[in-house]
């Protein structure tokens, strides 16, 4: 080595050592002095600010969203000696052992926050004092959750994780592996306890099945039985551990096209019950009714009760074959309902209804009840049974005893809460909310009183302050839990990947026979109407005077004549039908709302169009069938409107584009020019209005 | 006198080397230019070879998922150099700085190994990594590892010319290599061999050279345990010969992205060929070169005074070279000759035409993007290009005249649901339309399977902030800004949004939310999707000539001619040539005369429609020979297309 390296050597080195003893050395740093009041508390990110905390939280490390080229921040408490950050960046870390010491000494205590900000121009500001309260009640130490990206379809790269709330620590349970297309969900614990618990996958080569963990052995369980063809979801423990009920539902993922993008339809859902013990599976008419959804099953605390969800079919069963959207997806509301269960017979109860979504105007979804039994929490959202993906999406309580339930004012948002869990003592819960930017679930704990009331939430802390701000991942089905998972990552995928799912099978149950599915189709002819004389001449008369009386804009008179002619023969006669499309136009798109009847309309229409079809397709003369052919365009024109003055815009659109091709078909331009014109409108949601003769 | 010709012949050497990299850099930014990579992930080159881009972004939670293997710095190092290839100037830069470091450091092993007859050898690395880049399917990371493989052999015969025990040289052998597979990974064994064969030929320590073999061999295995990898990517990842993974997931990749035998033309261009043995084949060769080198540049001095054949077939040679050795000069020459045999015969040029046109269309270079396309036949390209081609006809004002140029079918305008990912461009194509929550969605399944690439986050930050969710735009803009490539432009949106959160003086963004529907509809066809878009907005010029296009595609004639009136709200005052086809068609049809709104047809359509009427009615039922017929007189015309569903083969 020459002897300018070795001069280098020691100059570095020397340099280093300066550096040391001027941090040990130098003097103690201290809160500004001179400062400037703000008048205000400091804005940071995420907001600790008037929360509860617990005890055991790991340090809620935060930006300041303040200017400033320093930042000081001085915690303290009753009790215990605080402490001091500095930093030269906004991100406040606190140190993880002082954090600790301060909120164990001070349980049922005040924590304080005072932020000063040193301003560009060399003055410090302090902000006014922002405080929490740190909770006596301590949460669950470990979190299980799964995170994954804010996906609709597609699963590559998502995981369930566990995370230890004291410190930082995050360790993955079962990731899916990128490029598996395995999606990992539903992960449920017995009572926050996870020596018995399960986890479902679906997709990937291995398909779907449950793991289920018992004393950190996994088992692999085919849960397709004879009686459902999907999988087991939404798992929830009996309190014996040996009891495992879960939902099967069938799905169809679809999008809007205008607001909130994403959103899931159940077309088929009922419950069943897994037994450990025999791998059987079993359901009860209670749980399974055809003409209902079960959904989202809970244990009550004792096991006597199962509670439900559950809201009644209004779509054909055919439609889950096609994996059709019914157009009336968005009246599915559903009711909370519970079943009696005694554990030493087996035997089920009545089924009882607990808050019924008429009462409420909205959809009940995923109840879970605290684990003294008193309070069950749940959330509302204005349809269908996947909270997550709706922004009307809140949490509510109900108090089991007396039947009141109310909103958590508190947590709640404009954005979606949902996926809530209750900590073992009961006095915390966890759940999803998307209220940081409407996209991304990220999980909050929330310290519930003994009342029942919620406190404003703590967001999930993390060691980068500045986590959340390009994390893009959303976190769900929070399940806090006391002890961490005792099987590791390797076994699980190994279960997965390796081993050969054992069948369950379906223990045979009574089972209420399958009532014929509820006609819903609109318009269908109704043949239970009173017979009546037919009369054609009147049917014709009436119709040429009605046309008369159009033609001059008396229009009330013109329906009168339509209407005698329509009654003077049976309604599906073919007599009817003429003065049944003039009728169907006029109520569908008269300008005066006195004399529009839209469902008179539409029953009308409907009737035309099925009568018309008929003589289209099966009259004996040629001539007919084509003269009827010729009509269709506009009668399905008529439709559209009668639809549209319905508020069922989609459909309208629908028939008016058949309608719009029959008349290009059959050459009729400018009938198709007209309904192109109507489709537009269609379209934007309005109905179309005959231009007024005035 | 002896020393100053010596100077003078380096300082040559130097000035013509200099050259050669001069036009090395040249060669790359100009003809294979690395911005075409850096646009083309997920692309499927039409041998089946599939590119799958690197992503980097600055942040040490990136920089974790790389530090967990063997071989991840050297990843992470090459997926940050990868990100400059978006720079016209960078990209080419740091490819040619590779071929030359490479270049420098041979020589300077061969130099140490003390066999300056061999310095020719050093052109070697530049022009196999030069057949490398020609096949478009390297990564950066097969290049970088084993020149920091050469770079430790280099240090470690400079270092063990002065340190002589043997226990001191194997520390000096060992430590780096544990540390160099760490870093580098499998490539490491490139060292290993170095330093073995130059202890056990060159330095004839035969012990000491044995046990660094043995050593390196064992190293892996040891890594394979540490890191929890297999021992097959324990030894050779990532040298990117040993690829089994990749090549799976290429296939699999491949085989959703472009259904096999499919191609613009409808020609089996891309029919499944997986070209991995192809681009293993190149890569292979730079490390045979290295391995080769290694026995070779110990040895070459006893080879030279052995008297060997070989030394005997090589002075024969030398009788019939007038000048003995060549001259720098001479040397350049030939170098430059060889360089450019090499650009000249190892080009994959239906590659490059691919990458070209895939690159120009995902920069938006509409005109050059069509003037490529037709530049080549149609074949050529791959199926899912007549999307791009599609919209390039839109941007330039040619889509209802020119589009049966091009092979047409029903599903070449746009793609919904969560396949509109597999479509590069489509994305990019709904938000256009100003279907925003379709963009949405499938900006987000993008995310999902292509991960956070700097494109899918720019589109959902301009999805989120059309739709009024500035915080959810904010998070992608936050995420972007770690970008290396794309970080001033998300700075300059997270400033902008600061001052303006809902960007109302954005044209752009204004634009976007001028035409994006107000009303819910779900699962709509794409007739109705483009139709309720015309209904929010009758001046969308876009889903107006989408709209037409669908309905010539579907042979709706008398749809096209019922909406020739809303060519008034886009202020058009023409017919282009395919919808006046499509009227007279259906004129001829329904023998009704359509209301054209007061616009005209062409004399010369009228005459090709009738024509094409008339060949119809003569060869009804002999649709090939329809085609024929219809192909000679009127290749590009929507008649062919609505007679015998063909178009484009002109090209």
């Amino acid at each position: 080595m020459s002897i300018s390296h070795r001069a280098g050597v020691l100059c570095g080195l020397a340099v280093a050592a300066a550096a040391v003893l001027c941090c040990l050395l130098g003097p103690r740093r201290t809160v500004p002095e001179n400062y400037a009041d703000a008048g205000r508390p400091a804005e940071i990110d995420p907001d600790y600010s008037n929360c509860t905390i617990p005890p055991n939280i790991a340090p809620l490390n935060f930006v300041v969203k303040e200017t400033g080229s320093d930042y000081c921040l001085r915690v303290y408490s009753q009790r215990g000696e605080g402490f001091l950050v500095f930093n030269s960046t906004a991100g406040i870390v606190f140190p993880a052992k002082k954090w600790k010491t301060l909120l164990e000494s001070n349980p049922g205590g005040e924590l304080h926050f005072d932020v000063y900000v040193r301003r560009t121009e060399g003055r410090w500001l302090r902000f006014d004092t922002i405080t929490n309260r740190i909770s006596p009640e301590r949460v669950d130490s470990y979190l299980v959750y799964r995170r994954l990206k804010p996906v609709h379809n597609v699963f590559r790269s998502m995981g369930t994780y566990q995370r230890n709330l004291s410190t930082y620590e995050e360790s993955p349970l079962l990731p899916s592996g990128r490029d598996s297309g395995r999606c990992v969900n539903c992960h449920t614990f017995t009572n926050n306890d996870p020596d018995t618990m399960c986890l479902h996958t679906r997709g990937g080569k291995e398909g779907a099945a449950m793991l289920l963990v018992k004393d950190a052995k996994a088992t692999k369980i085919n849960t397709r039985t004879s009686f459902n063809s999907s999988p087991a979801a939404y798992t929830s423990w009996h309190p014996n551990g040996r009891l495992a009920a879960f939902a099967v539902i069938e799905v169809v993922q679809f999008h809007h096209a205008a607001g909130n993008s994403d959103d899931v339809f159940v077309h088929a859902s009922d419950l069943c019950v897994y037994d450990r013990d025999s791998n059987g599976v079993s359901s009860v008419p209670q749980l399974s009714d055809p003409d209902r959804l079960e959904t989202f099953p809970t244990w009550s605390p004792d096991g006597k009760y199962l509670y439900f969800c559950s809201a009644p079919r209004l779509w054909e069963k055919g439609l889950i074959r096609k994996r059709e959207l019914p157009l009336n997806y968005r009246q599915a509301r559903y009711d909370l309902m519970r079943v009696g269960y005694d554990d030493s017979t087996g035997a089920w109860g009545e089924l009882e209804p607990v808050l019924l979504s008429q009462d409420t105007g909205l959809s009940i979804n995923e109840p879970r009840i605290s684990p003294d039994g008193r309070f069950l929490l749940f959330c509302m959202a204005d349809y269908g049974c996947f909270p997550v993906f709706r922004e009307s999406s809140d949490l509510y309580m109900i108090c089991l005893e007396t039947g009141r339930y109310w909103r958590l004012e508190n947590i709640n948002s404009r954005y979606s809460e949902s996926w809530h869990c209750w900590s073992t003592n009961g006095r915390w819960i966890t759940f999803a909310s998307k209220r940081r930017d409407g996209l991304f679930g990220r999980v909050y704990l929330s310290y519930v009183d003994p009342h029942g009331d919620a406190r404003k939430p703590v967001l999930l802390p993390q060691q980068d302050p500045n986590f959340y701000a390009a994390f893009l991942e959303n976190f769900n089905v929070p399940e806090l839990i006391a002890k961490p998972v005792g099987i590791g990552r390797a076994e699980l995928l190994r279960a997965i990947e390796e081993s050969e799912a054992s069948d369950a099978r379906f223990v045979d149950a009574p089972r209420a026979s399958e009532t014929a599915a509820r006609e819903t189709a609109p318009g269908k002819p109704q043949t239970d109407l009173p017979p009546r004389t037919s009369d054609l001449e009147t049917a014709q008369r009436e119709f040429s005077r009605g046309q008369a009386s159009e033609k001059a804009s008396r229009i009330e008179e013109a329906v009168k004549h339509y209407l005698r002619s329509v009654q003077s023969v049976p309604e599906h006669e073919p007599a009817a039908i003429p003065a049944a499309i003039r009728l169907a136009r006029i109520y569908a798109t008269h300008p005066s709302p006195e004399v529009r009847n839209a469902e008179e309309a539409l029953r009308l229409a409907i009737l035309a169009r099925q009568g018309v079809a008929l003589i289209a397709r099966s009259a004996p003369d040629q001539r007919v069938r084509r003269d009827s052919q010729a009509t269709l365009p506009g009668l399905m024109d008529t439709l559209a409107a009668a639809y549209a003055e319905n508020g069922r815009f989609l459909e309208a659109a629908k028939t008016a584009l058949e309608a719009e091709t029959m008349a290009l078909d059959q050459g009729q331009l400018e009938l198709a020019g007209e309904i192109r014109d109507r489709l537009d409108l269609y379209f934007i949601n309005r109905p179309y209005r005959t231009p007024s003769p005035n | 006198m002896n020393r100053r010709t010596t100077d003078r012949g380096a300082i040559l050497s130097g000035i013509l080397t200099a050259t050669f990299f001069l036009f090395y850099y040249s060669y790359v930014r100009a003809c294979l230019d690395p911005r075409m990579l850096y646009h083309a992930n997920d692309l499927v080159l039409p041998s089946g070879q599939w590119i799958e881009f690197p992503i980097c972004v600055w942040g040490t939670a990136f920089f974790k998922e790389f530090a967990g293997r063997p071989g991840g710095l050297i990843q992470y190092l090459a997926a940050i150099c990868s990100q400059f290839y978006h720079d016209p100037c960078l990209g080419p830069l740091i490819l040619t700085l590779l071929a030359c470091l490479a270049s420098i450091f041979t020589d300077r092993l061969i130099r140490l190994g003390g066999s300056p007859g061999m310095r020719w050898l050093r052109y070697g690395p530049p022009l196999l990594l030069l057949i490398t880049y020609n096949r478009y399917t390297f990564l950066l990371e097969n290049c970088l590892a084993p020149l920091a493989a050469l770079m430790a052999a280099a240090g470690y015969v400079l270092a063990s010319k002065r340190l002589q025990a043997a226990p001191i040289r194997f520390v000096l052998f060992a430590l780096p290599a544990a540390v160099l597979y760490y870093a580098v990974g499998g490539p490491f064994l490139l060292f290993a061999v170095w330093c073995g064969l130059y202890e056990l030929l060159g330095r004839r320590r035969y012990f000491l050279g044995g046990s660094y073999l043995l050593v390196a061999s064992g190293i892996p295995l040891l890594g394979a345990s540490l890191f929890h990898v297999t021992a097959a990517e324990a030894y050779f990842s990532p040298s990117g010969i040993f690829s089994f993974e990749r090549t799976v997931s290429a296939a699999y990749s491949a085989e959703r992205v472009m259904p096999k035998g499919s191609s613009l033309g409808g020609h089996g261009a891309g029919s499944g060929l997986f070209g991995e043995p192809a681009k293993s084949a190149s890569l292979a060769a730079f490390y045979l070169f290295f391995f080769l080198a290694a026995a070779l540049v110990p040895l070459a001095p006893r080879l030279a005074t052995s008297g060997s054949v070989v030394t005997a077939w090589a002075k024969k040679l030398a009788r019939y070279y007038p000048g003995g050795k060549p001259t720098p000069l001479q040397e350049f020459l030939i170098l430059l000759t060889a360089a450019a045999c090499v650009a000249w015969c190892t080009l994959d040029a239906s590659a490059h035409k691919v990458l070209r046109a895939n690159y120009l269309a995902r920069v938006e270079a509409w005109p050059e993007f069509l003037e490529q396309i037709e530049k080549h036949p149609s074949s050529d390209y791959p199926a899912y290009m007549i999307l791009d081609v599609n919209r390039a006809l839109f941007e330039t004002g040619q889509l209802g005249s020119k589009m049966f140029a091009y092979p047409q079918n029903r599903d070449s305008l746009l793609r919904q649901g969560w396949q509109t990912v597999l479509y590069k461009g489509n994305c990019e194509l709904l938000l256009r339309l100003g279907r925003v929550n379709e963009a949405e969605h499938a900006a987000l399944e993008a995310l999902e399977i292509t991960g956070e690439r700097p494109e899918t986050l720019r589109i959902l930050a301009t999805v989120y902030i059309v739709k009024h969710q500035p915080e959810a735009a904010r998070v992608f803009l936050r995420g972007l800004s770690r970008d290396i490539a794309q970080a001033a432009w998300a700075r300059d949106r997270l400033r902008r949004l600061e001052e303006d959160p809902l960007l109302t003086s954005d044209p752009e963004i204004q634009h976007l939310r001028s035409i994006m529907p107000e009303t819910d509809a779900v699962t709509p066809s794409q007739e109705e999707m483009l139709l309720a878009l015309l209904a929010r907005n009758p001046g969308n010029r876009m889903a107006l000539e989408y709209l037409m296009a669908y309905y010539l595609l579907t042979k709706q004639a008398g749809k096209v001619a019922c909406n020739i009136g809303r060519l008034e709200d886009v202020g058009d005052p023409t017919i282009p040539e395919h919808y006046a086809e499509a009227v007279l068609l259906y004129s001829n049809a329904t023998g009704r005369p359509p209301d054209l709104g007061g616009r005209s047809i062409g004399q010369r359509t009228v005459e090709q429609v009738r024509e094409a009427i008339r060949l119809a009615r003569e060869y009804q039922g002999d649709a090939e020979s329809l085609d024929r017929a219809l192909r000679a007189g009127f290749p590009n015309s929507y008649c062919r297309y609505f007679f015998t569903g063909r178009s484009g083969d002109a090209r």
